[in-house]
């Protein structure tokens, strides 16, 4: 039925769209007199309210098609701007000043701030032209992908270089030609970017035509999550601090019960976190199960990590434990995407033990200063993986890919882009970006970073806005005070046992995951939190292989071996084309 | 004239209930004044019912400061009041034409009003034609695609099928036309429906965001609620990759700063309606108008 | 204006004489209207049909640099695999449940309310009364859930405090499947009730004091003339908004549910829509969730020209 309607309305549309565009161009109030004075009217008061609000609709198109001219013509200059460095790509250095636009998420979003200007200063100065930066500001998370979408689906809307951390379109990007090679620029111009990320990482970002489409812009530390315990309780309670899973249950058991804070009241409790799985990773890591990836067997073979059979030992233990009150029951629903409900629950100190950030340790953590304003004699502390029955132990690892990654598009020069890109990369532009000048808005106490401007100073320079971009997360981030740095450092080691494990897919375009593993995950967080909670009975986990097997696991599991085996032989191609396209220019 | 002593008791049970129901409703407001007048670093606590965890107006000036939240007052002011009065306005002149059952084509164009209300093409589509048009980064981008919606106009239809006739047709004898009819009759007899047309466009108006996202590049363009969603939203969201979740801490902005920031945005617009009140009382007009 | 009122009781109307005029004498008679009508409908024909045409990446499998011309037909896979997936009975029923619910309650309260505070004697009282019980409508559902959240979350929240201090044990209001719809339900409820008197309000400031004279003499009561008087008056109105709610009958509200649900209740509370956003929005699949889309727009006009048909049928106006 809508098919007749539509294309009724569609032909419709034809005319009509024709008679508007006629209507923008020509004078718009004229035409309206025109078109009333033919129909007579007496009633001036009818005459002028009608005409007024035709006028007002074609106004408002009339004055955008204005807006627009001014900016197409900018736009104009761009564009001849790039076929100009399109064809002066090689070696000569254009003098023509440089337009590049770049889509933002980072930061405060600030237009035209202190933090651009000063950008566009070190761009000019280290590619010898006027250098013009244009932000794009991203929508918030929601509607990002959207926005890119929209943004990436024309050329004349399509930002210069692309900040994106959604992966799902990429493959059609490269496919239309849409993301350039930057292998060459790289090599001339990228001397920065190739020595900040490792060769491990940029494996994921390598096209096995040989080709790099895409550099990441924030890969996070190798492990950014630790296991948070309340020392003044465990000196309270003269407990030490745990090494095994017994111990560590132990500890919170008596978290729970044994009135650690001496308030007298029955108001504590052992483990909080949000319902991701990765809060309750003490236990499940102890096991050496990972129940989000696919893990890496003792036979060689690979297997869902839901599925292995270690896991029901962990969600019976989990059970009992939510049963006597240890867990949180606000674990269950206090995550929903609100990471601040969790970190009220740190702040307010009521519960003995976490699997959280470890940016808590910094003393500027707007957490951890509310928590010590309410807990004044409260004391967390990083606790050393806990240990399982065999002795296995690991820190959750970071599958060192980036999550958020930059495309230089078909509108721009990959000389230009790169060297732009290079030159947010080196430590003392990104240090500026991010933190401003030292002196001037931080001081360095000791190693310790100490601003000196207000957050809301700090929003208004724009201080952060190119974060994400090129996120260094080395010394270069002088936030981190010299004991947390030392404990990221610690962290690589104890998260490697898990990091051999776990397989890191380098393939984006898994179609069977994609198609099953919405209803498996479903089907896995109602039975995994339904036995954590009580609701249903442990046996129930026996199950779930048959379940997954019916829902297209069996498909997801011939994708995954497949995709691991191509993904042994590439590696073996992308370490000899590494050791050829990229180390000689490092 | 005197009540029974039913009416009496009626009456003020009445009062009672919305006195209690007064309360009931007003508290997330009372809860996010509170909550935006808090230390920020207090309101972990959990004690937030009656009222705030210390006090401190620094979550306000941080609103003030942000440079993007008075450029979105701007261009919000200006898309609702545009958007109100051309909306209404020509939702009002549409639903007269199709409230007269012998306009030839009436049913077709109602049909072709309902569908839209159904059906749509999608965003793309949309932000297609609106670039072709040259509208992106525009206020016209902002306000004519949203500008007519099919509910406002069916509404509209309802409320004028009960207009008196007879006034109608006593104006038509004395030689007014249609246009004549609908300027001097037809509106002034609508007040209440049109206040209240008028008061759904303008709140559709003030809470719009997705239109920014959709057809706004320049953040200079972007509307207060976009502005609003992007300070609040969570900025340590799960992102997807590669089919594994994984997540990313940003400093987030201080609970008080979001309650701040959400007063200060919806105040203007609460304010429509008492304003708008006086219209729905005169509604004994109609009564005067035939007597 | 008096003249005018009493001459139309005595002279046919206008237009029963000329019904059976030519197409073109039509027009021509109703120019006016036709002006009138004709700027919101070329806005419409623009801005809503121009681009109608992307209804059809539901039956391709839509690529967005391909565009629409360039993009593979799939016919009706999309939505085999809608309604072949696995918990699409469940998903679909859940939305049914759930938007049920939401319309009666939708439907009744705000009439009941605008009743209500039309029997406000004190001016003053009920316009304020009427501007604070709208105020939750302006609360977005992101802030709004959070805030429930809290309230009922079953360690420190505060139902879950007022529960136990009178002795009973607290309930994990938003983790069990006995609650969770009623959640949704009644916060709704609260947020969206005093917004919908507005327009009933409106209908009855139309109402002629005339009939309320009338009734008076003829002895009805308050009650009874709520019945007889205004209940009739905005019949029109009401059965208006009835119909037009049923375009809703498959969004059972996606961010409430979105922002609130949990692995516990998902048995419940999983509806189509979030069932798409995570099957197909997230992953960015266009043409999956335009056909998911479609079914519902399809599903919800069956209904509305059906009903539209019975009211009609029953001598009443309907939408046309």
């Amino acid at each position: 039925m809508f098919t007749i309607v539509e294309s009724l309305g569609y032909t419709l549309f034809g005319n009509v769209s024709v008679f508007l565009l006629k209507m923008l161009k020509c004078d718009v109030a004229l035409t309206f007199t025109n078109l009333l004075g033919v129909i007579d009217l007496n009633k001036t008061m009818q005459r002028t309210m009608l005409a007024v609000s035709l006028a007002a609709i074609m106004a408002v198109a009339a004055c955008s098609n204005g807006n627009e001219n001014t900016k197409s013509d900018a736009e104009n200059k761009k564009a001849t701007n790039t076929t100009s460095n399109a064809t002066s790509n090689t070696e000569t250095v254009s003098s023509e000043p440089l337009n590049v636009t770049m889509t933002l998420m980072a930061g405060s979003k600030t237009p035209d701030s202190w933090a651009e200007h000063t950008l566009e200063e070190e761009l000019s100065k280290a590619m010898n032209r006027k250098v013009d930066v244009q932000p794009i500001f991203l929508p918030d998370w929601s509607e990002l992908n959207t926005k890119i979408n929209l943004m990436m689906s024309a050329k004349d809307t399509r930002p210069n270089i692309l900040w994106t951390g959604d992966t799902k379109e990429f493959s059609k990007w490269v496919e239309a030609g849409i993301a350039q090679d930057l292998t060459p620029s790289l090599q001339k111009y990228g001397k920065d970017i190739l020595d900040y990320y490792t060769q491990d990482t940029m494996f994921y970002h390598w096209d096995k035509s040989g080709k790099i489409f895409r550099v990441p812009g924030d890969v996070p530390e190798a492990s950014y999550m630790t296991t948070i315990l309340r020392k003044d309780w465990l000196d309270n309670l003269g407990l030490q601090e745990p090494k095994t899973l017994d111990e560590y249950v132990n500890v919170l058991r008596a978290f729970t019960k044994d009135d650690p804070d001496k308030n007298g009241k029955n108001d504590t409790y052992g483990l909080s976190g949000d319902n991701y799985y990765r809060s309750l990773a003490p236990f499940f890591y102890a096991y050496g199960i990972d129940v989000e990836n696919f893990m890496k067997q003792d036979d060689g073979s690979i297997k869902f990590g839901a599925l292995m059979p270690q896991v029901k030992t962990v969600l019976e233990l989990l059970q009992g434990l939510y049963k006597e009150g240890v867990l949180d029951p606000r674990m269950t629903t206090s995550a929903n995407n609100d990471d601040g409900k969790v970190n009220d629950i740190f702040a307010s100190g009521k519960v003995g033990s976490f699997y959280r950030w470890v940016d808590y340790f910094n003393p500027g953590n707007s957490t951890t200063i509310s928590f010590k304003k309410l807990n004044p004699t409260g004391q967390y502390i990083s606790i050393d993986p806990i240990q399982g029955p065999d002795g296995f132990s690991s820190d959750m690892p970071d599958a060192q890919i980036g999550w958020c990654y930059l495309i230089v598009t078909d509108t721009i020069d990959t000389d230009s882009a790169v060297q732009v890109l290079d030159t947010m990369a080196k430590p003392e532009v990104f240090k500026q970006l991010a933190f401003g000048k030292e002196g001037e808005h931080y001081t360095m106490n000791k190693g310790e970073f100490v601003p000196t401007i207000q957050p809301e100073e700090g929003s208004k320079l724009g201080l952060g806005n190119f974060g994400w971009i090129m996120q260094r997360k080395d010394a270069a981030n002088i936030k981190n005070t010299p004991e947390v740095t030392e404990m990221f450092t610690k962290k690589i080691e104890t998260s490697q046992p898990m990091r051999d494990k776990i397989v890191v897919f380098k393939a984006i375009d898994r179609p069977e995951w994609d198609k099953y593993s919405a209803d498996i995950k479903k089907v896995r967080d109602e039975l995994f939190w339904g036995i954590i909670t009580g609701k249903t009975p442990v046996s129930a986990f026996d199950d779930f292989e048959k379940q997954y097997l019916k829902l297209g696991g069996k498909q997801i599991d011939e994708e995954a071996v497949s995709l691991f085996n191509t993904q042994q032989e590439e590696r073996t191609a992308y370490d000899a084309w590494y050791e050829a396209n990229i180390v000689p220019y490092k | 004239m005197g009540m029974t002593r039913g009416e009496k008791w009626f009456m003020s049970a009445n009062v009672l209930f919305f006195i209690v129901l007064m309360v009931i409703m007003v508290y997330p407001f009372w809860y996010m004044i509170m909550g935006s007048l808090s230390d920020s670093s207090l309101t972990a606590d959990g004690g937030l019912f009656l009222l705030p965890a210390g006090f401190s107006f620094s979550a306000y000036l941080a609103v003030f400061q942000n440079v993007s939240i008075l450029s979105g007052f701007k261009v919000t002011l200006i898309t609702t009041v545009a958007g109100a009065f051309l909306g209404t306005f020509l939702s009002a002149a549409m639903a007269y034409a199709l409230s007269k059952k012998r306009l030839r084509g009436q049913g077709i164009v109602l049909f072709l009003v309902l569908f839209t209300m159904l059906f749509s093409g999608g965003m793309i589509p949309s932000y297609l034609l609106v670039k072709e048009l040259h509208m992106v980064d525009s206020y016209g981008a902002l306000i004519l695609p949203g500008l007519m919606s099919a509910w406002n106009i069916f509404v509209m239809i309802g409320f004028m099928r009960g207009l008196p006739e007879e006034v109608e047709e006593a104006a038509k004898i004395d030689g007014a036309n249609d246009l004549g009819i609908f300027f001097r009759i037809v509106l002034p007899l609508s007040k209440p429906v049109l206040s209240t047309v008028g008061l759904f466009i303008a709140v559709g108006y003030w809470n719009d965001f997705f239109s920014s996202v959709l057809y706004a590049t320049n953040k200079d363009m972007w509307q207060l609620q976009m502005v609003l969603k992007d300070l609040i939203s969570n900025t340590s969201a799960a992102i997807s990759q590669a089919g594994i979740a994984i997540s990313v801490q940003q400093e987030v902005n201080a609970f008080t700063v979001k309650m701040a920031s959400i007063i200060v945005s919806s105040l203007p617009i609460l304010i429509v309606y008492p304003f708008l009140q006086k219209h729905f009382v005169k509604g004994a007009l109609i009564g005067s108008v035939k007597g | 204006m008096e003249q005018q009122a009493e001459l139309v009781m005595t002279k046919p109307t206008r237009h029963s004489l000329n019904r059976k005029g030519t197409l073109l004498k039509d027009i021509v008679r109703d120019k006016y209207l036709y002006l009138l009508l004709l700027p919101g409908l070329l806005l419409i024909l623009l801005f809503r049909y121009g681009p109608m045409y992307g209804v059809v990446i539901a039956f391709q499998d839509y690529n967005i640099y391909k565009g629409i011309g360039g993009s593979e037909w799939v016919g009706f896979d999309q939505f085999q695999r809608l309604f072949r997936s696995p918990d699409f009975t469940e998903v679909l029923t859940n939305t049914i449940v759930i938007s049920l619910y939401k319309l009666a309650a939708s439907f009744s309260l705000p009439i009941i309310l605008s009743l209500l505070l039309n029997e406000l004697k004190n001016v003053v009282f009920k316009r304020i009364a009427q501007s604070i019980i709208y105020l939750p409508h302006f609360i977005s559902w992101v802030i709004f859930s959070g805030i429930i959240i809290t309230f009922l979350n079953p360690v420190d929240g505060m139902v879950n405090v007022i529960i136990r201090n009178f002795g009973g044990t607290p309930i994990d209001f938003l983790g069990d499947v006995r609650y969770f719809r009623s959640v949704l339900v009644l916060s709704d409820i609260y947020k969206e009730v005093g917004w919908g008197t507005i327009i009933y309000l409106a209908a009855i400031a139309g109402v002629s004091a005339d009939l309320y004279e009338a009734a008076r003499i003829d002895g009805a009561n308050k009650l009874k003339q709520m019945w007889h008087v205004t209940l009739p008056a905005i019949r029109p109105v009401i059965i208006i908004l009835v119909i037009l709610s049923l375009a809703n009958i498959l969004e059972a509200g996606f961010q409430q549910i979105f922002l609130l649900y949990n692995a516990l209740v998902y048995d419940v509370a999983d509806i189509l829509d979030t069932y798409v956003y995570r099957v197909g929005i997230q992953q960015a699949d266009y043409s999956y969730a335009t056909a998911a889309g479609l079914f519902k727009s399809a599903v919800a006009m069956i209904l509305i020209l059906t009903v539209n048909k019975i009211v009609k049928a029953t001598g009443q106006d309907g939408l046309w």
